[in-house]
């Protein structure tokens, strides 16, 4: 459990994130949704205990990150935006890397380097960027470390990559994994995360459970004018209007992530009033 | 919680991690000392002066390559740090701070000693073996072992005594490696030159603030020429004397790399 309390960070006099406070549990794949530079990163570099808060606290399963311990560092794996991977081989790698993680699964990796559609006997140096990814992702979710950060880790994939890790991150998910997925790209985190959590101007915006926001919300695409009362994001389509209203009939459907992206950002008031 | 700062089986991990990864960073580092001993031995091989392979060049040759190439190689030591992919990579890999540092410490000052000396004993044997060749003459290649039957062309006293010098300079490197997040080689080049103009003018400055005379003695004593033309020696205690030496000798590298360690500890990207 990764727990956020009164966090604030600043680079200097920047403030990135203030007054920031959650509880991530177990079980739960987290979105991090938020524009470029709102502090995605930085919040997921702060879990994994490589930048330090400057006031408030971060626990992740009763460790201060900050220390990096080592039995912190074997149950964290974060899968950068940029990252770097030695000039090795594939096998190499996972004899040199693997032994530091005590929970690490060998038969797992292979088989996600198989959906992933690479070899195993590649040489890092010789695949490309996508492909490198892809062994990086695999590795850290073969590792079962109990909590999974990743920072942008659609960029950089092509559409059939990205399809292969939504398979390679739901088959990962257990009950006692928590995982966090940083992307300004909403539609490659859909029929994925089952919490999201939006970040704007420094602060958390919404958090919330999708099966609860699917109950409150209605996402539809309509024909006819919308009761502006009931709407609280629209914009107009080739057919109609698609619009975030409240969910007035109680009728659960699917949750456009990026409609709600939308309508927290312009409409954050209404949205919260809906969800209460 | 011993096992969360220091535990064997991590260690082994870690030194069979980084010997597999940084192979051909340390492979083309001894390749640049060899073609470096090569290359200046070589040159003065083709002087026509014989003194240029005496016992007391051998000493200076083996002393300007380790210093050079241990300096420099020591400046990068933590240049992971510098390079934010590669930093994410080494901070989060499942080991202590203090494992992650004393496995860079093996490589970059126990094995690089080793290794260099080695390096220079073969090259600076073939090299003197030509010379006696050459010129005619009987020089012996010197035995980095025992350093102290040959003169010391540096200072009084005896040879090893530059180790004292070249250990805290080294330290001096890895430290701003460490530290520094972006040209560290260079900045440290300028701190080791900002710290030698520092010394000069304290040097200056308490020789200005001291009655004429001189220092006598490793600077243990001061002997000054009063008024009335007496020559009286002001000694050190011998208690505060040995302090500082062997704290120069031996406690100044180990300080910085502590200071070094903590620094990694407290490492931010």
């Amino acid at each position: 459990m990764i727990v956020i309390d009164n966090f604030y960070f600043s680079y200097k006099r920047n403030n990135v994130l203030a007054a920031i406070s959650a509880k991530l549990l177990p079980g739960h794949i987290y979105g991090i949704l938020g524009k470029n530079g709102t502090g995605k990163s930085t919040l997921l570099y702060n879990i994994a205990g490589l930048l330090y808060p400057k006031h408030g606290s971060i626990t992740v399963n009763g460790f201060a990150p900050h220390k990096r311990e080592p039995r912190f560092l074997s149950e964290v794996f974060m899968v950068p935006e940029e990252f770097n991977l030695p000039n090795i081989s594939i096998r190499a790698f996972l004899k040199y890397h693997s032994p530091f993680y005590s929970k690490f699964d060998h038969e797992a990796f292979v088989d996600y380097l198989r959906l992933f559609e690479i070899p195993f006997d590649s040489k890092l140096q010789g695949l490309s960027y996508g492909q490198k990814k892809k062994v990086f992702i695999a590795f850290g979710v073969a590792t079962n470390a109990s909590v999974l950060l990743m920072d942008e880790p659609t960029n950089g994939l092509d559409i059939v990559s990205k399809s292969q890790f939504r398979k390679v991150i739901s088959m990962a998910l257990a009950p006692e994994k928590t995982i966090l997925i940083s992307s300004h790209q909403v539609k490659d985190l859909e029929n994925l995360i089952d919490e999201v959590i939006i970040l704007n101007e420094s602060e958390i915006v919404l958090s919330e459970n999708l099966d609860v926001i699917s109950t409150k919300l209605s996402f539809s695409l309509s024909l006819d004018e919308l009761d502006p009362d009931e709407v609280i994001y629209s914009e107009a389509v080739l057919r109609g209007n698609i619009a975030v209203t409240r969910n007035i009939h109680n009728e659960e459907g699917k949750v456009d992530l990026e409609l709600l992206y939308k309508a927290t950002m312009f409409n954050p008031t209404k949205l919260k009033s809906a969800l209460n | 919680m011993i096992d969360q700062v220091i535990s064997g089986r991590r260690a082994v991990s870690l030194l069979k991690m980084y010997t597999f990864e940084n192979f051909r960073v340390h492979a083309l580092l001894y390749l640049a000392v060899t073609s470096f001993l090569v290359l200046w031995l070589g040159v003065h091989l083709s002087f026509t002066n014989s003194g240029l392979f005496s016992e007391r060049t051998q000493v200076l040759y083996y002393f300007v390559t380790l210093f050079l190439a241990g300096c420099l190689s020591s400046g990068v030591l933590f240049s992971e740090l510098s390079d934010r992919p590669k930093a994410v990579n080494y901070l989060l890999t499942p080991a202590s701070s203090l494992e992650k540092f004393l496995c860079s410490l093996f490589f970059g000052v126990v094995l690089f000693i080793v290794a260099s000396s080695l390096i220079f004993s073969t090259i600076n044997s073939i090299a003197v073996a030509i010379a006696n060749y050459k010129f005619d003459t009987h020089w012996q290649a010197i035995n980095v072992l025992t350093l102290n039957k040959y003169p010391n062309v540096f200072f009084d006293g005896p040879l090893t005594n530059m180790f004292f010098l070249y250990f805290p300079i080294q330290a001096i490197f890895i430290l701003c490696s460490v530290h520094f997040s972006t040209h560290a080689l260079f900045k440290a080049i300028v701190c080791i030159g900002l710290l030698w103009v520092c010394f000069i003018f304290v040097w200056m400055f308490s020789l200005r603030l001291l009655p004429n005379g001189h220092f006598d003695n490793n600077l243990e004593s001061y002997e000054l020429v009063d008024p009335s033309g007496d020559l009286k020696l002001i000694k050190m205690p011998r208690l505060l004397a040995r302090t500082i030496l062997v704290f120069f000798e031996f406690l100044l590298t180990p300080l910085l790399w502590c200071v070094a360690y903590l620094k990694l500890k407290e490492k931010e990207l």
